[in-house]
């Protein structure tokens, strides 16, 4: 064993990856050489350094948490065929009150005939969330605080759009701003879930009650609607559909 | 997606959800963003459990960790970084553990070593970066790190003792500034 050797052995040897005869070789060599042994002495410096400090990044919480989501939801898809389902009492309650409404929901199961009107909703939808990425315009009133944002709202439409704080989800507000969705005046409020922002688009509707319209992927967006007192909801975004289906969840969640 | 029954993901918690930690270490290093890194390692679970009927090579871990690593070369290259790696900005980065000087010497000298590590790690470059994550912080070895990076053994070696000397020469140019 030589010097040159020794160098070139001494990582895998203080890491424990030598054979034992090559260890022996070492041994022998190593602590009756200055030049080795300071070297190795400055390996067990950095070793030591390396140690003591804390340099590992734990998986955070929301990391978990999504991670979580996205088995159970491949759990639940293997358990069921996958398809938005709906209870016989949704359709009736839909089809005997609003018009428009069921033909959202016609339009989210996929049968014919879709129906020019939400069609276009949806179209704008698109249409608005794209330009607003586009654009970097996502919103006129800036504020993380939803006590800036509902007076805001209240002086530019006749309807108050729940804006629940979501920041213990991970969920940050950034901001509202106003669009035309279906040649109506509608509110889009935009979230942020790590570095993707999330449309929120509240327009008035005729019906009354709460119905899910389901979840779906349109352009490479991830979609969902529902309906609640009164008023239509799109949430549109980039993430993933069982994050934006969360997401949704957690602001009808933080709404009542 | 051809997968899984219940047992499936319960079996896929206990030996492949356990290293999320591990993961997420890992990627963090690599792409050095906190947001970036969520999302890969967030695809990577997602491909692991469509994978994991196939599960080969050393160890979970390893097998888990090379799709992690697949994953942020992937988000790389599509933020066009690769190669050309950015380079690593200290003023921007240099925030991690704050020098408290009112403290002991030692523990001063503590909290000092913790900030100009996590600034001279990340500004190494990828290759020696990554193993020396996975054998410093994650403890694997040759073995395992080949299996994880898709490199010969003596590649890693050669790798990790670059990587180890690059360190050094910062340990004690440090160490010397201190002293001064």
């Amino acid at each position: 064993m030589n010097c040159a050797k020794a160098n070139q052995m001494l990582d895998a040897w203080l890491d424990g990856e030598l054979d034992s005869e090559t260890s022996g070789q070492m041994l022998n060599h190593v602590p009756g050489c200055p030049e080795c042994t300071a070297r190795k002495q400055s390996r067990e410096n950095l070793k030591e350094v390396l140690s003591a400090a804390s340099l590992r990044f734990p998986a955070p919480t929301s990391l978990q948490n999504a991670v979580r989501r996205d088995l159970h939801v491949q759990r639940k898809n293997n358990e069921q065929p996958k398809s938005i389902r709906l209870g016989w009492r949704d359709l009736l309650m839909v089809s005997g009150s609003s018009l428009a409404t069921a033909m959202v929901m016609i339009m989210f199961l996929g049968l014919p005939p879709r129906t020019a009107t939400f069609d276009q909703a949806i179209v704008d939808v698109l249409a608005q969330h794209s330009a607003s990425l586009v654009s970097q315009k996502l919103f006129e009133v800036a504020s993380s605080d939803r006590h800036v944002i509902k007076p805001w709202l209240q002086t530019k439409v006749n309807f108050a759009p729940p804006v629940p704080d979501l920041s213990t989800h991970g969920i940050s507000l950034l901001g509202a701003r106003l669009d035309r969705i279906d040649a109506q005046t509608a509110v889009a409020l935009v979230y942020k879930l790590r570095n993707h922002p999330i449309n929120i688009f509240v327009w008035p509707a005729k019906l009354d009650g709460r119905v899910d319209l389901g979840y779906r992927k349109m352009r490479g967006f991830a979609v969902g609607a529902w309906s609640a007192d009164g008023l239509n909801y799109v949430a549109i975004s980039d993430l993933n559909l069982a994050d934006l289906q969360w997401v949704s969840q957690r602001y009808v969640g933080g709404s009542e | 997606m051809k997968m899984s029954s219940p047992r499936d993901s319960d079996q896929f918690e206990v030996t492949v959800l356990v290293h999320l930690d591990s993961a997420f270490n890992l990627a963090r290093w690599i792409l050095r963003d906190q947001d970036s890194a969520e999302d890969a390692v967030q695809e990577s679970c997602l491909r692991a459990l469509r994978f994991f009927k196939d599960m080969s090579g050393p160890n979970p871990k390893a097998w888990f960790l090379a799709i992690v690593r697949n994953a942020c070369m992937d988000w790389l290259r599509g933020s066009g970084q690769h190669r050309g790696e950015l380079e690593y900005e200290e003023d921007k980065h240099g925030e991690v553990g704050a020098i408290v000087h009112e403290t002991p010497e030692t523990s001063a000298m503590r909290a000092s070593d913790a900030r100009w590590l996590h600034v001279a790690i990340a500004a190494l470059p990828l290759e020696f970066r990554e193993v020396i994550i996975l054998r410093e912080l994650e403890e694997m070895t040759y073995k395992e790190i080949s299996a994880v990076i898709d490199v010969p053994i003596g590649t890693v070696m050669s790798r990790l003792s670059r990587g180890r000397d690059l360190l050094s020469k910062r340990l004690h140019e440090q160490r010397k500034q201190v002293r001064a």
